[in-house]
């Protein structure tokens, strides 16, 4: 009798350590994920508004894109977590078709230059796969 | 007639006395394994604590920071980023930075990560007018073991290191 309770109440604890851990473990991975992706945003922030457009660029124009394997922090224990982030822009309908838009001088008489810049940051917990990304508007 | 003699039970049988051996053996081992696993389990929550609890205190302190600073400074030390002098380009522990003020004045902000007697931690102080130093405003977190600030092509980065080895760096372009 006094075993079978304390089998249950073992495995009852068992259960409600995991219950407490497991939320917790998927959390560390989101506060490593969102410090990575503060420096992707401070970048597209900060990058030239010439070198964002040039041929060679860290954020090619849609549909190519740029991935990069990428460190986004280490977990206790000191253990490195990787992910792939993969960069891109994607062009504003009202830009000129030289800055792969379909505007004309009628709907963009300024002939601003519009670019939403997007980084995707790819990682995997477990046998799952997750995606989050930052998108800024840089213009000129 | 003859009573027949009372039969009186003493002691246990070796059997009896082995099986409840055993049972308080199994009973006792059954309750380490599980105060074990408790504390296991308080070792990995503790474990987990920094980044879960510690780091977006610091994330949302320090990013709103160099979110509204104009320029910044690296030093190897209050006493340098007092007098603005020795700037450095490579990891510093002491970053100075610059607020522009609704008048147009500028006022300086300095954080540190220093040893100020109650272990290493991360202050924040708010430079006054008279330009004397007093003591910090926050001690925003007293946990991480190494804190470092560096400049990466343009970017001000701040790499966090814990107790456990974790390592989370945030980043921040000036306004």
């Amino acid at each position: 009798m006094a075993m079978s309770l304390l089998s249950v109440v073992g495995l009852l604890l068992l259960k409600l350590s995991l219950n407490v851990i497991y939320p917790r473990q998927y959390s560390l991975q989101q506060v490593l994920s969102d410090s990575y992706l503060t420096f992707e945003r401070a970048r597209a922030e900060r990058i030239p508004f010439e070198s964002l457009v040039a041929l060679d660029s860290p954020w090619p124009a849609f549909p190519t894109t740029a991935s990069e394997q990428v460190v986004i922090g280490k977990l206790p224990g000191g253990k490195s977590v990787t992910g792939t982030v993969i960069r891109t822009r994607i062009p504003a309908p009202e830009n000129y078709p030289i800055d792969g838009g379909t505007g004309t001088v009628t709907v963009n008489p300024a002939a601003m230059k519009v670019w939403r810049v997007q980084s995707v940051l790819q990682y995997r917990i477990a046998e799952r796969t997750y995606l989050k990304s930052r998108t800024l508007v840089r213009s000129q | 007639m003859r009573l027949l003699p009372k039969k009186i039970r003493r002691a246990f049988t070796i059997l009896e006395l082995t099986v409840a051996i055993m049972v308080g053996m199994t009973v006792g081992a059954t309750v380490l394994a599980m105060l074990n696993q408790q504390i296991a389990f308080l070792r990995i929550f503790r474990a987990q604590s920094f980044l879960n609890e510690e780091v977006p205190i610091i994330s949302s302190h320090v990013v709103k920071l160099l979110a509204s600073a104009e320029r910044f400074r690296l030093h190897a030390s209050v006493a340098n980023a007092l007098a603005g002098t020795n700037p450095r380009l490579t990891s510093s522990p002491v970053l100075v930075l610059n607020f522009r003020q609704p008048n147009g004045t500028v006022r300086a902000g300095i954080l540190s990560f220093e040893n100020r007697g109650q272990g290493n931690g991360l202050y924040y102080y708010v430079v006054p007018v008279s330009g004397i130093l007093s003591a910090p405003q926050w001690a925003i977190t007293m946990r991480p073991t190494n804190v470092s600030f560096s400049v990466e092509s343009g970017i001000l980065r701040t790499r966090v290191t814990g107790p456990a080895g974790e390592e989370v760096t945030f980043s921040g372009a000036m306004e």
